[in-house]
C-alpha cells in the first residue's frame, strides 16, 4: 500500500516562505528601489497587501473543496482539458523559477565566490541537489524545510541588524518615491513577486484540511511580507536612491558592510551560506513541483523515472540565455510582471468555474 | 557485505572524489600577495602610476616595523599603467605572489589626480568584488608614492594593524573626517550631499630644528598661535613615528577635489554631520587673558538640522548640543561652579558658532559644496522623487543662508573640584 505523506502547517509555510522571500537575496530590493524609488518599502507593503486581498478571495473560494489541489479543481472545472491547461502552466512557472533561478544563482556565485570555476561547473551542485531532492520526495523536503528555513532567517536578520550603523532613515524621503501612480497603479502586476503562493494550491492533498491551507497561506504570506519589507526597507535606507539601482545583489552588498570592530568582518559569509541553502531548497521545491504537476497532468503513476531528464534538462535551458543581465531583464519585466495572472486570476478563476459545475451538478442531482 | 551496500559504498566514494580535489578557485593564501595599501597618481608615461604596499605575512612576528626598508612588514612596489587592473596584471608579473586586493585597508589618490576626478577609479572599485567598502579614501596632498613611501609604523608591527587604527584616530581627535570609501561613492553620485576624504601628506619636518609655522592657518581664525587644529597634513610641527601626516579633509563636489580643510574645520565638519566623539579643545581664558582653558568636548546628542526653503533658497537651522569635562585650567579661575561656569559656557559657545560660521560660509561660498549632508534633510520638504530632482539641490547650495545655536554645558571638572594659585615669595599667583 502506498504511504499517504502528510505534514504540518510548519512545514508548508517553511516551503512557501521560502520560495517567495529567496527572491530578497537576488533583486527583490533592488525591483522594489526601481519601481517605488525611495518608497519602496510602501510599495512592498502595497503588494503584499495585493497579495492577502487576493489569498483571501481564493481560500474563501476554496472551502468546498478541502484536500483537493489547484489540478484537481480545474478537472472539476473544465475536465481534462482545463487540467491539462492548468497542469502546463503550473509546469512553465516551476519551470521558469527552477531554470531562471539556476542560472541567476550560479552566475552570482561565480561572481562573488567561485568566480575561476567554469558555470557548468558551479551548476552542476545545484542540478545533483534537485536531483537528490525530487528522488528523496516531499516529505524529506518539507522536513529539510522546516529544519533550515529559521536558521536562513536568523542568518538573515543578523545580517539586517548587523549593518544598523549604515542605516539613515533620512534615504527614505521623499516619502512618495517615484509617485502614487507608478507605485499604485504601475507597481500593482508586481504583485507577481508573490508568484510562488500558487504552488500553496499543490499542497492541499499534504495538509487535508482546509483551515490548515487557510493558515498556513497567511501565516507564509505574513512573514514573507515582514521579510520582504525589512529588505527593502533596510536596502534603501543604507544605499540610497537611485544609487540603489546599481547594484546587482542587494543582501551581498549589505552584509559586505558589516564591520563590528577589528574582529567581525566579513559577515558576507554568513550571506552566502543562508543563499546557497535557500537557493538549493527553492530550486528543489520548483523542481519537485514541475515533476508533480506532470505527473498528474498527464496521470503518470511513477515521477521517479522523470527525474534525471528533466534535470538535464532544466540545466540545459539555463544555459540559453546569453549573458546574465538577459535572465534578469526577463525575469523582472516579463515574468514579475505577469505571473501574477497565474498565480491569482488563474486559480480565481478556475474555482468560480468548479463552484458553478458543482452547483449546477447538484441542481441536475435534486432534479433527477 | 550484501553487494547493495557495497555498490553505495562505491558510489559514496566516487562522488566524494571531486570535493577531495578542493575546487577550481582553490588559492593557497601563502601564495597570495596581500596587499594593504593602494595608491593612485597621475603617471609620466601612462595614465596612472599605482603604488602598492604589499604585507609580508611573516614581518608582524618577527618583529618587524624597523627604520630601515627591510625591516618594513611590507614590500612596496610602484607601476605605471592604464587603469588599476591592468596595473595589477602588470605587477603580476615581477611579484612573486599573485596579487590579491580582498584585504586591502586604504587608497591614496594624489591631489592631482582628485582634482581631475575620481569617478573611473570609484567605478572600478565599486565593480570589483576584492575592494572592501569600509576601506577609508586618503587624498595625498603631494603624491600618493610619497605619501605611503613615509607610513612607517613605529608603534605597531604590523602595518595592516597601523592602517585600521591610524584612521580612526577621528573618534579622539576630530582632526580627520570619519571617511569610507562606501559613503563616498555614495555621496558622489548623490543629488543631496558631497564627498570628503582624510586629507593626507608626508610630513615636511626631519628634525626638531626645521619647524616652522609658515604654512599653518592659525592667523585664517583670527589667532596670534596655532592651536591643535590649525594645520594641513604634512605642516605639523612633529617628528618621530611615521612621516605620513593625516589632518584635515579634502573637500569635493561629485567626484572632483575642489578644496582643503584644517583640522579645525574638520572639527566642525565632524559636529555638523553628527559624526563627532570626543576631543581635547583649547579655549581661550574669558577671564584671564593670555591662559588657556582645556576642555574634553564630546557630543551631548546628535545634531539637530532643519532646512526650509524661503524664496526658492535654503535656510538651514543648526543646532549643536555639546557637553565638556575641564581637563586644564592655567590661570587657576574657578570655572568648576557658579558664574564663572556660566561665563565659560558661553565663550565656548559663542567660539563654537564663530568656526561654523566660518565653516558654513567656506563651503557655501568658496566650495559651493554642501558637505555635511544638508540637501538629506531638505528632502522631505518634496513629495516625490521628481519634485526633488527638479529642485536641484547642488546648484542652490551657493544662496543658502543658515542659522546656528550651540548649547555646551561643562558636566564634570576633572579630579579637581576648585582650583586653587600657586604661591610663591611674590605672593599668590592670581594676585601677581
Amino acid at each position: 500500500m502506498k504511504k499517504k505523506t502528510i505534514f504540518g502547517n510548519w512545514e508548508a509555510s517553511a516551503i512557501i516562505i521560502n520560495l517567495i522571500c529567496t527572491k530578497i537575496f537576488l533583486n527583490f530590493p533592488r525591483m522594489a528601489a526601481e519601481t517605488g524609488g525611495t518608497a519602496a518599502w510602501l510599495f512592498t507593503i502595497f503588494i503584499a497587501a495585493l497579495a492577502f486581498l487576493g489569498f483571501t478571495v481564493i481560500q474563501i473560494l476554496y472551502k468546498p473543496f478541502e484536500g483537493k489541489d489547484l489540478l484537481d479543481i480545474a478537472e472539476l472545472a473544465a475536465g481534462n482539458p482545463g487540467r491539462v491547461l492548468a497542469g502546463l502552466v503550473i509546469i512553465l512557472g516551476a519551470g521558469w523559477c527552477a531554470t531562471a533561478y539556476m542560472r541567476v544563482f550560479s552566475e552570482n556565485m561565480k561572481l562573488i565566490s567561485l568566480t575561476t570555476s567554469p558555470l557548468s561547473f558551479v551548476e552542476l551542485f545545484f542540478t545533483a541537489c534537485l536531483a537528490a531532492g525530487a528522488y528523496l520526495g516531499m516529505e524529506a523536503l518539507s522536513r529539510l524545510h522546516a529544519f533550515s528555513v529559521p536558521f536562513i532567517a536568523s542568518g538573515y536578520l543578523l545580517i539586517m541588524v548587523g549593518v544598523v550603523n549604515y542605516i539613515d532613515l533620512g534615504n527614505l524621503l521623499p516619502i512618495l518615491g517615484n509617485g502614487a501612480k507608478e507605485i499604485f497603479i504601475s507597481g500593482a502586476p508586481k504583485v507577481s513577486v508573490f508568484f510562488e503562493i500558487l504552488f500553496l494550491f499543490l499542497l492541499p492533498p499534504f495538509l487535508k484540511k482546509h483551515d490548515n491551507m487557510k493558515t498556513t497561506g497567511y501565516w507564509s504570506l505574513g512573514l514573507s511580507a515582514f521579510f520582504l519589507v525589512i529588505s527593502s526597507l533596510v536596502f534603501t535606507s543604507v544605499f540610497p536612491y537611485p544609487s540603489s539601482l546599481e547594484r546587482i545583489i542587494p543582501i551581498f552588498h549589505i552584509a559586505r558592510l558589516i564591520k563590528l570592530g577589528r574582529f567581525f568582518q566579513r559577515l558576507e559569509s554568513i550571506f552566502l551560506f543562508i543563499w546557497a541553502a535557500a537557493a538549493l531548497l527553492y530550486i528543489s521545491v520548483c523542481f519537485y513541483f514541475i515533476l508533480f504537476a506532470f505527473q498528474k497532468t498527464f496521470r503518470l503513476d511513477y515521477y521517479k523515472p522523470l527525474i534525471v531528464p528533466f534535470a538535464i534538462i532544466i540545466m540545459s535551458i539555463s544555459f540559453i540565455p546569453t549573458d546574465f543581465s538577459e535572465v534578469i531583464t526577463y525575469e523582472v519585466s516579463l515574468f514579475r510582471k505577469w505571473s501574477w495572472i497565474a498565480a491569482f486570476a488563474m486559480p480565481i478563476l478556475l474555482l468560480v468555474l468548479a463552484r458553478l459545475r458543482n452547483k449546477g451538478a447538484v441542481r441536475k442531482g435534486r432534479a433527477a | 557485505m550484501n553487494k547493495g551496500k557495497l555498490l553505495a559504498i562505491f558510489i559514496m566514494l566516487g562522488a566524494m572524489c571531486p570535493v577531495m580535489t578542493s575546487c577550481f578557485d582553490a588559492r593557497e593564501v601563502d601564495d597570495m600577495g596581500f596587499v594593504i595599501a593602494l595608491g593612485l597618481d597621475k603617471g609620466k608615461t601612462n595614465a596612472l602610476r599605482m603604488t602598492l604596499q604589499i604585507a609580508k605575512p611573516m614581518a608582524g612576528d618577527n618583529g618587524g616595523g624597523g627604520g630601515k626598508d627591510d625591516e618594513l612588514p611590507y614590500a612596496q612596489f610602484s607601476v605605471e599603467a592604464p587603469a588599476i587592473y591592468t596595473g595589477l596584471n602588470m605587477i603580476n608579473t615581477f611579484a612573486s605572489k599573485q596579487i590579491s586586493l580582498t584585504h586591502i585597508k586604504v587608497v591614496v589618490f594624489s591631489s592631482e589626480l582628485a582634482r581631475e576626478g575620481l569617478g573611473p577609479y570609484l567605478r572600478a572599485m565599486i565593480r570589483g568584488r576584492e575592494f572592501r567598502l569600509n576601506m577609508p579614501i586618503v587624498v595625498a596632498r603631494s603624491t600618493a608614492e610619497e605619501y605611503l613611501k613615509s607610513v612607517d609604523p613605529k608603534l605597531v608591527l604590523n602595518a595592516a594593524k597601523f592602517y585600521e587604527l591610524v584612521y580612526q584616530s577621528y573618534r579622539y581627535t576630530g582632526l580627520i573626517p570619519k571617511v569610507e570609501f562606501h559613503d563616498f561613492y555614495l555621496a558622489a553620485e548623490s543629488n543631496c550631499r558631497n564627498p570628503v576624504a582624510i586629507l593626507g601628506n608626508s610630513g615636511r619636518f626631519l628634525t626638531a630644528e626645521d619647524f616652522d609655522i609658515d604654512n599653518s592657518t592659525f592667523r585664517e581664525h583670527g589667532r596670534s598661535a596655532p592651536f591643535e587644529g590649525d594645520f594641513l597634513a604634512g605642516d605639523i610641527p612633529g617628528v618621530g613615528g611615521a612621516r605620513a601626516e593625516n589632518i584635515g579633509l579634502a573637500v569635493f563636489d561629485g567626484d572632483r577635489m575642489v578644496g582643503e580643510l584644517d583640522g579645525t574645520d574638520t572639527i566642525i565638519h565632524l559636529l555638523c554631520t553628527g559624526d563627532f566623539v570626543h576631543s581635547y579643545w583649547t579655549v581661550p581664558d574669558p577671564l584671564s587673558e593670555g591662559y588657556y582653558v582645556l576642555i574634553d568636548v564630546k557630543q551631548s546628542r546628535k545634531p539637530r538640522h532643519h532646512v526650509e526653503i524661503v524664496d526658492g533658497d535654503p535656510v538651514i537651522h543648526i543646532t549643536l548640543n555639546l557637553e565638556g569635562d575641564l581637563l586644564s585650567v592655567q590661570s587657576a579661575v574657578n570655572y568648576e561652579v557658579g558664574e564663572n561656569s556660566l561665563t565659560l559656557e558661553s565663550s565656548v559657545e559663542s567660539l563654537v558658532k564663530e568656526q561654523v560660521s566660518r565653516f558654513l560660509d567656506k563651503t557655501i561660498s568658496e566650495f559651493k559644496s554642501d558637505i555635511c549632508g544638508f540637501g538629506q534633510h531638505a528632502r522631505k520638504l518634496f513629495t516625490t522623487w521628481a519634485e526633488w530632482e527638479a529642485y536641484q539641490w547642488k546648484s542652490k547650495y551657493k544662496d543658502a543662508t543658515y542659522t546656528i545655536n550651540v548649547n555646551f554645558k561643562i558636566r564634570r571638572p576633572g579630579l579637581i573640584l576648585k582650583s586653587e594659585p600657586s604661591i610663591s615669595s611674590e605672593g599668590r599667583s592670581d594676585d601677581r
